[in-house]
């Protein structure tokens, strides 16, 4: 609340001495427009219940001047605010059209006026949580005691009715002839470019990235493969790590050598040993 | 004397409840960590759930003049460490107080007493767009979506979660306070100092 008191002496303090030779501290003063006109509304002592529009128009006017004169940026919510403002003082200093029959007179001023109680009963909220204690500032609670980290059966909601039907539906599945299976190798991803395409995202010693994103973005099925077996063998041999801070958490690669370290005819060796199979057919 | 015996066999604390179920919701809560219902610790310690309650009361009695406080947080009870003690804590884990910022703290404020309510509803009541803010708090599990309006386009609603209760030490959502006092919306009335 300190900075709140700090921020209103602030405003005041450049409304009445705008000579611009005051030494302009530039805080979060007011998060918007509602903002300013709360703070005007307070300071002038202004009774929602009856808003003299023209009053707080002017008062707005003159602060948005002065945040001009001080070189503040004022975004385009606060024209918009401005310009509502001189719209409603336009239309109380004008004689009004009589209303048709059906149609309900709504006063500006009290949907202004409205607006800002709203903003106001905001602002107390804010404040009431801000008050209240809260966990990790004046509060420290236990986590779940992870040392008890057994996993809880499952419980499904089955009946034996249920579990037979699972049981036919595994047994005709065994009856069916199993899958055609084709291997296509015509467009066969290139190992050495998967790996580097992983070091590439962890470009420095101790980089991380997460694995499951980075396969996802990956064209094609047979690239995400390639790269998944490429990213086991680099960790097989020692160029990278692979990391799951928690039971099904996001798992990370991190690099740990440099580039220099880095040959790949070891490693492709492997690899190229594994994908000499010609393109086959697996007869059914 | 055969009352007597009966005592020693099975201590019953003050409140007629046997001192083994006070020490075993304590034992319980504390390996929870998170606040747990009457339901779960009735049914883990074999317990009638009239006792279970009981006992909580018994246990958030003693406890309030302790550093461990058993507080009822959305729906269950957890143990907590005493307000006063924030500062050695933070020295002792060398953890800096978390805050939420100011803007963050409106739109929980305004998603908090007025829920449901829409993105639309919280952009006008700060006068200011809200939407990196709410992302957020959806992200930190603060607030969440809870169906959509009948407004015009079906915009989504939103609500609070426990882990708002959790955070901000509430019972329930009933127990925040009217705010037109706070506001400074009685006619008139001069702004309030604030402490």
């Amino acid at each position: 609340m300190e900075l709140q008191r700090a921020a209103d002496a602030l405003a005041i303090g450049s409304t009445e001495s705008a000579d611009g030779s005051a030494f302009v501290v530039l805080t979060s003063v007011f998060d918007g427009p509602l903002d300013l006109l709360l703070h005007i509304v307070r300071r002038d002592g202004i009774d929602l219940a009856h808003l003299e529009i023209a009053r707080i128009a002017d008062a707005y006017l003159l602060w948005l001047d002065r945040m001009r004169a001080l070189d503040l940026s004022v975004a385009g919510d606060w024209l918009v605010m401005a310009a509502t403002l001189v719209h409603l003082k336009a239309l109380a200093l004008l004689p009004r059209p009589p209303l048709a029959q059906d149609e309900e007179e709504v006063d500006p001023a009290e949907e202004l006026a409205a607006q800002l109680r709203a903003h106001a009963l905001a602002r107390a909220g804010a404040e009431e949580l801000e008050s209240r204690p809260q966990v990790g500032r004046e509060i420290a609670v236990r986590p779940r005691d992870a040392s008890f980290a057994g996993q809880a059966p499952v419980a499904a909601e089955v009946d034996v009715f249920g579990l037979l039907d699972v049981l036919f539906d595994v047994l005709s599945r065994e009856a069916a002839p199993p899958p055609h299976i084709t291997f296509d190798q015509r467009e066969r991803p290139d190992p050495e470019t998967c790996c580097r395409r992983v070091l590439g995202l962890v470009p420095a010693v101790g980089d991380t990235a997460a694995l499951v994103p980075l396969l996802r973005e990956l064209p094609t099925k047979a690239v995400r493969v390639v790269t998944f077996i490429g990213v086991l063998e680099m960790a097989r041999v020692g160029w990278i790590g692979v990391s799951q801070q928690e039971h099904l958490g996001p798992i990370e690669v991190v690099r740990l050598v440099e580039d220099s370290a880095i040959d790949m005819t070891r490693m492709l060796g492997h690899a190229g040993a594994a994908s000499e199979d010609e393109h086959e057919e697996l007869p059914s | 004397m055969s009352e007597d015996e009966s005592v020693l066999a099975f201590p019953v604390a003050p409140g007629g409840v046997p001192a083994e179920l006070l020490e075993g919701v304590e034992a319980l809560l504390f390996a929870a960590g998170e606040p747990v219902g009457i339901q779960p610790l009735a049914e883990a310690l074999e317990a009638d759930p009239d006792e279970v309650r009981q006992a909580i009361r018994i246990v958030e009695q003693r406890r309030r003049e302790s550093g461990v406080m058993l507080e009822r947080i959305g729906s269950g009870w957890q143990l907590r460490t005493a307000v006063r003690f924030a500062a050695p804590i933070h020295r002792l884990l060398g953890t800096r107080p978390a805050r939420l910022s100011r803007p963050a703290l409106e739109v929980l404020a305004i998603i908090a007493w007025k829920q449901p309510v829409t993105r639309t509803d919280i952009d006008k009541t700060r006068g200011v767009d809200s939407g990196g803010v709410l992302k957020t708090l959806l992200d930190r599990g603060l607030v969440r979506t809870a169906g959509r309006s009948v407004d015009p386009g079906r915009p989504l609603l939103y609500r609070t979660t426990q882990a708002f209760l959790e955070l901000f030490s509430l019972p329930d959502l009933a127990s925040l306070p009217t705010l037109e006092e706070r506001a400074e919306l009685v006619r008139g009335q001069a702004p309030v100092a604030e402490e």
